[in-house]
């Protein structure tokens, strides 16, 4: 059905940063497109990212995605016509242990190969270039094409392009069922009515284990509470993101001078409500080892801390493209905390898979096929949150 | 988290008690005898240097009137309550700011807390915690109203106990009937005049470089010191909200306000909220209301089902108290420089709810967290469609009611380093 696809209806089911991205990839393509949200845009995990747009540090099995996602994030203010406050000012991991050096050069060593470009940088130069640095830290895994944007402001650019491309965003309304006929879906049940469709797309974070077992698809996905923090305003300090091995740590500046930080500091999420709850451990966990390693927050103020409910795959990694037996459904799920800077690819790729048959990087390593009986999924590696 | 993670807090000064009391007005003071009386240890805490809570600030009756002016007045009321704490064993932590309440468990709760006088952190650690944070001043949008010398009524109450203002200084008042009693009779007392009084908030100017040097109305500019607005005060149940617990909207106030069974049990069992923060009006009701939410707090209560509260009427329109400013110019939030316009144009181009518009417009992202614009931009969305979904105007509260320094949360830098690495 190639020949039919760009004017079949595909439906994406998903108003975060991801459904929205496919929206717009596959409306400038002229795909006639709906994307329906329960909620309002970016009402979840997309809501509560804390913005970091990295390649560095992750699972070798998207970091090919993420290269090639950074190349888009650079005119993507442009495509979109909008201010979405994208920042390229890299990204530094750093630590406080020398013991911890050799490994840092085999991670570079690995990521090199896959085409990032990353270096080791130590001692005076690691002051140079983020004075803010604790004293204590002895070097850092930099990349200088990393960065943060407003993940908010994004998802809303996305939607706004699609809708001027024809796409309906249909917001409120919830999917409570998928119609599905053989190895085809047809349309889903909404709380605002049936919709038809041609094709469908799950993109609905930590929402889409309860949509995809509606078709007895079992995606190893669960909902996690990630908490993040900001502070006050301070005088612009900090241009990198910052992140610390053996610490819970994602720091960045914002353009109004609030520091936002994050690291993967658990709260307790509620998929009922969609409210999800800190706790003090977290917090104050998160105000210690942020201030250790960039001291200057030991004068912060605590301005504001929430959490987010993301899906988290078992194996740390998202669940991108086809299932097997059903052959006009995509997924694009399960980010587990990292989804915001694999937006714009992500978008693009799933835009190819749909109306093309093949995506311009194979997505082979991060499909649902990866969990079937008889394949052993890689276990997940040290991983950063950095949002 | 391992465990050497989730002890990072072992630095903070634990208090151990079973019956939690936040805020030490007339229904905090009344639960907290009510919960000791039922037989619970109790602890009680309030940010101010002493207990009686808005009572502190309140003008005496005439006949107890100096005949001077002075900045320090005392309410009998306000001395009575705080003098039954006396000679109980009931804890005391003054000076002490709760600014978040965090369920860990059934039956368990930890309250992060603030000694704003030794500069240190707190965890409290509790079976049951009572609200009773009360209510704070109704401030509305008026054009100038971000010029040094406005004042809502509390923060002029409180100017005046600080520091005598030189006499005869002359005052606008905006507000009208009961709820500006307290004002004229605070300025009466410390020398002072009004010269200037209107409700008619929509053809208000405030006017001045860089502070308050006149106000016009429809009849032309009359020249004051300052500009106090006393439109009465709205509950402010935000700790209880943010705990977690169900909430829905009071429309008249356009703010969340928890579901609560008349012992003000919330949805979270051993939350519980009391007295005016529950909507329960005057200091006499709210400590009656006290004695009975301090005794259910001390036996605990079962866990129940969202209960409407008696402030809910179905029947009535869902017209918020007071209409939406209509100056596009006019800033809505004063911290962070948000126009009505602004807003308007978010809603325009799509923003679906109070949360969008937060985070696009930056309205009640400052220190305040929208404590005064957030209802504001509820009360826009209102009279716009007033068949807007609740869910759509509530804006979530989050932890830390208001800022609090990191320093004070740290455990010494150079021992957890040590920690840390070996």
């Amino acid at each position: 059905m190639p020949s039919s696809r760009s004017s079949s209806r595909i439906l994406i089911v998903g108003g975060g940063v991801i459904g929205t991205s496919i929206a717009w990839h596959l409306a400038r393509r002229g795909a006639a497109v709906t994307l329906l949200e329960q909620r309002g845009l970016a009402s979840a995990a997309s809501g509560s990212s804390a913005g970091g747009v990295r390649q560095q540090g992750r699972d070798l099995r998207e970091l090919p995605l993420a290269i090639a996602s950074i190349a888009r994030w650079k005119d993507l203010e442009a495509e979109l016509a909008a201010d979405i406050h994208y920042r390229r000012e890299g990204h530094i991991q750093v630590t406080e242990r020398e013991d911890d050096i050799p490994r840092m050069r085999e991670a570079i060593a690995r990521q090199q190969e896959v085409g990032l470009d990353i270096q080791l940088v130590e001692g005076d130069d690691l002051r140079v270039l983020v004075p803010g640095i604790t004293p204590n830290a002895v070097a850092g895994t930099y990349t200088a094409s990393d960065g943060h944007a407003n993940p908010i402001l994004t998802t809303h650019a996305f939607a706004a392009a699609a809708a001027r491309h024809g796409a309906r965003i249909v917001l409120d309304t919830a999917v409570t069922g998928i119609v599905r006929s053989g190895g085809q879906i047809t349309g889903v049940e909404t709380s605002s009515g049936p919709f038809a469709c041609d094709w469908l797309v799950l993109a609905a974070g930590a929402w889409s284990t309860g949509l995809a077992r509606t078709l007895d698809v079992d995606l190893p996905i669960s909902p996690m509470g990630l908490q993040m923090m900001a502070t006050t305003t301070m005088p612009l300090a900090l241009a990198q993101v910052v992140g610390a091995l053996n610490r819970h740590l994602s720091l960045k500046q914002i353009p109004s001078g609030n520091y936002v930080i994050g690291g993967g500091w658990p709260g307790d999420p509620d998929l009922a409500t969609n409210l999800a709850t800190p706790r003090l451990e977290s917090i104050l966990g998160s105000m210690d080892h942020s201030s250790a390693i960039f001291p200057a927050l030991r004068g912060a103020k605590l301005e504001r801390v929430w959490v987010g409910i993301e899906g988290e795959t078992i194996d740390q990694v998202p669940i991108l493209g086809p299932v097997p037996g059903i052959a006009n459904l995509s997924l694009a799920t399960g980010f587990t905390g990292h989804g915001f800077a694999l937006s714009p690819i992500v978008g693009q790729l799933l835009s190819e898979l749909i109306l093309d048959g093949t995506p311009s990087i194979p997505l082979d390593a991060l499909t649902f096929s990866r969990f079937a009986e008889g394949s052993a999924p890689d276990l997940p590696q040290a991983r950063i949150h950095a949002g | 988290m391992s465990s050497s993670e989730s002890s990072s807090a072992a630095h903070i000064d634990t208090h151990e008690t079973e019956v939690l009391i936040v805020g030490a007005g007339p229904a905090g003071i009344a639960s907290a005898l009510a919960a000791r009386s039922a037989g619970a240890r109790v602890m009680i805490v309030d940010e101010a240097p002493e207990p009686g809570g808005h009572l502190r600030w309140e003008v005496p009756d005439f006949d107890e009137l100096p005949l001077a002016p002075v900045p320090l007045w005392r309410s009998a009321l306000s001395e009575s309550a705080a003098s039954e704490l006396d000679g109980t064993d009931i804890d005391r932590l003054m000076n002490t700011a709760v600014w978040g309440i965090f369920p860990n468990g059934p039956g368990h709760f930890i309250a992060g807390a603030y000694d704003a006088a030794n500069d240190r952190g707190i965890r409290i650690s509790a079976r049951a915690v009572v609200v009773a944070t009360g209510t704070r001043d109704r401030a509305w949008p008026v054009r100038g109203w971000e010029l040094d010398g406005f004042f809502t009524e509390r923060q002029l109450l409180q100017s005046l106990h600080r520091e005598l203002p030189p006499l005869g200084k002359r005052y606008a008042l905006i507000g009208d009937g009961k709820a500006t009693e307290q004002v004229k009779a605070a300025i009466m007392i410390t020398g002072g005049q009004v010269i200037f009084q209107s409700v008619d908030i929509n053809h208000l100017r405030i006017e001045g470089d860089g502070r308050v040097e006149r106000i016009v109305d429809r009849s032309g500019p009359v020249d004051v010191d300052a500009v106090v607005m006393a439109f009465g005060q709205r509950i402010d149940p935000t700790l209880a909200v943010q705990a977690g617990a169900q909430h829905t909207l009071h429309v008249g106030e356009a703010v969340p306000t928890p579901f609560i069974t008349p012992d003000g049990a919330t949805t979270i069992p051993g939350l519980f909220l009391v007295g005016e923060a529950a909507g329960v009006q005057s200091a006499r009701w709210a400590y009656q209301h006290g004695e009975r939410v301090g005794a259910a707090a001390a036996r605990g209560v079962p866990a129940h089902e969202p209960v409407e509260g008696i402030w809910i009427d179905p029947e009535k329109p869902r017209r918020p108290f007071f209409p939406p400013p209509r100056d596009r110019a006019i800033l809505i939030d004063r911290e962070e420089g948000v126009t009505l316009g602004q807003i308007e144009d978010a809603i325009e181009a799509g923003a679906w709810d109070i949360n969008d518009i937060r985070r696009i417009t930056r309205v009640g992202m400052g220190e305040s967290q929208g404590a005064e614009s957030l209802p504001v931009v509820a009360t826009l969305l209102l009279w716009r469609d007033s068949a807007i979904a609740d869910e759509r105007l509530l804006a979530r509260p989050r932890p830390p009611v208001r800022p609090i320094p990191f320093h004070a949360f740290l455990p010494d830098q150079a021992e957890a380093l040590a920690n840390h690495i070996h």
